[in-house]
């Protein structure tokens, strides 16, 4: 039984089996995406830990994480262009374009976690961490959406159109934040701070709530043929192997577990447990940006209701 | 513009005249044919779509560059101004009809070493940008037509004025179904398809 006209199951079909995401934007996109939301995401959780419990080791570490790798992150962004001397011009169309805000919006948020790091290590006027503090949260909120709404306003590939997308980085970015935290303090000199326990507990509840934002992005990825093609080439195409081993299992699962059996004390503290689950997790963090950009297959054209699929670009500038 | 699909046979004559008349480089077509099929054999439906920028009155590619190199002329002809844009190809993704192409520099047609004729049209092209199709103004702006309307040899393809209710394109437009290319993404192009 046929339940859709021959011409549109005929698409999918075609979409679905040879189909390709976007050849635009490859793996330095994706890194950018991966290391600017770790380092907003720790920051941004060693901002709350600050306001909640106040200033400790751990939450400077938090704190320092964020410019340190926000700063190398765009690195990554400025040699994926064309022309990368000119980057300072993609900053003058703020009204407009989505990069250009958050051009703006990274100077801003490197500016106050630098600003916030500094006072960490010298001090400063009392008053100065709370309101440091709240200023750069917003601002690592930013960072870590923007790139949701960068993606967002790329109208023809409907997997990215979404407003789980700059949900589901922030969950991500908060989740490989506070993983970033734990295994730098965990491997630095001395014995590791007891404060852990709580940011593996806090990340507990991230990495089960991204399990379920990451679930429902896939799920509610069906509106039209390029969005179905792009969870098919997710979940059982080419990328099916980088999403159910990189992002579930490596990403989801080996971190949840093991930071679960060290909050119980099932397992003894380790730093050998610590690398594991935090490295794990945090390449999961970076094949959730690649599903991401590799899953974006564009709208194909419409004419006369007969569907043409762009043809892929020869030349691949991110070999 | 206006293009008859049941006039066009597919010959890729306007991505060919489209080379020639602006040296594009390797694997950069500015215009383009593609083609599809559906059905299964005996019962097979085959159809081909010339594409080019399609100059939209709202164009996706405008509002998404960061840099302000992409502008509208008061004409309607979407351009790039090459001296400020920085190749972050964010309106490569934005263009729903993938008309815009990553200028990488590398490669000539022949080996490493453009041809005479390479070297002569290689101003209009620059490194590390992107470009696209530009409705032939150097043409447009002698009187003449853009080089895939002069050089379609079914005559698929009328260039007018679309904003003159009177023009041919505009009387094409009304009185055969002239339709657009995913109107869904609020794009308005300026390029007409009439039905096969």
């Amino acid at each position: 039984m046929r339940l859709l006209p021959a011409a549109v199951s005929d698409a999918v079909g075609a979409m679905g089996r040879g189909v390709n995401g976007q050849d635009i934007w490859g793996w330095r996109v994706a890194a950018y995406l991966f290391v600017s939301g770790m380092g907003a995401g720790a920051y941004a959780a060693g901002a709350a830990a600050e306001w909640l419990d106040g200033a400790g080791a751990v939450t400077a570490i938090a704190v320092g994480l964020g410019p340190l790798l926000v700063g190398p992150a765009a690195l990554f962004l400025i040699g994926d262009l064309g022309r990368p001397g000119g980057f300072l011009r993609a900053g003058r169309r703020p009204s407009t374009s989505w990069i250009a805000r958050g051009v703006v919006i990274l100077s801003a948020f490197l500016a106050a976690s630098a600003a916030h790091a500094a006072y960490a290590l010298y001090g400063g006027p009392a008053a100065a961490p709370l309101a440091l503090s709240a200023v750069g949260g917003l601002l690592a909120l930013l960072t870590m959406i923007y790139t949701g709404l960068v993606l967002g306003a790329i109208r023809p590939i409907p997997f990215w159109t979404t407003p789980i997308l700059p949900l589901l980085f922030a969950v991500s970015s908060l989740s490989t934040g506070v993983m970033a935290v734990d295994l730098v303090a965990t491997l630095a000199p001395g014995a590791p701070p007891s404060a852990l326990a709580a940011w593996r507990s806090a990340d507990l509840v991230l990495l089960a709530l991204e399990a379920i934002v990451v679930a429902l992005y896939l799920a509610l990825a069906h509106a039209t043929v390029a969005a179905r093609a792009a969870t098919a080439l997710v979940t059982r195409g080419a990328l099916a192997r980088r999403f159910w081993g990189g992002v579930v299992a490596a990403g989801l699962a080996v971190p949840f577990v093991v930071q679960l059996a060290e909050v119980s004390g099932a397992l003894p503290a380790s730093a050998a447990w610590t690398a594991l689950s935090s490295g794990a997790g945090l390449a999961g963090g970076f094949f959730l940006r690649q599903i991401v950009i590799a899953g974006g297959v564009k709208s194909p054209l419409n004419a006369a209701g007969m569907l043409f699929t762009l043809p892929g670009h020869p030349r691949a500038w991110q070999a | 513009m206006v293009i008859d699909l049941r006039r066009c046979v597919g010959c890729y004559g306007c991505q060919v005249a489209c080379k020639a008349e602006h040296v594009t480089r390797p694997g950069i077509m500015w215009a383009r044919v593609l083609k599809s099929e559906t059905g299964t054999f005996p019962n097979v439906r085959r159809l081909s779509l010339p594409v080019l920028c399609m100059q939209c009155r709202e164009p996706a590619c405008l509002p998404v560059c960061p840099t302000g190199a992409t502008v509208q002329r008061p004409d309607g002809i979407v351009t790039i101004d090459r001296e400020l844009c920085i190749g972050c190809r964010y309106c490569m993704q934005a263009c729903p009809y993938g008309a815009r192409y990553f200028s990488d520099g590398d490669g000539a047609y022949f080996g490493a070493t453009p041809t005479p004729y390479e070297r002569a049209g290689a101003g209009e092209h620059a490194d590390g940008v992107v470009e696209k199709c530009n409705f032939c103004i150097e043409r447009v702006e002698r009187g003449l037509e853009p080089a895939c309307v002069a050089n379609c040899m079914t005559r698929a393809r009328v260039f007018g004025d679309l904003s003159d209710p009177e023009s041919e394109v505009s009387r094409l437009v009304r009185a055969k179904g002239g339709f657009q290319l995913n109107p869904e993404f609020g794009t308005d192009p300026c390029v007409y398809y009439l039905p096969p």
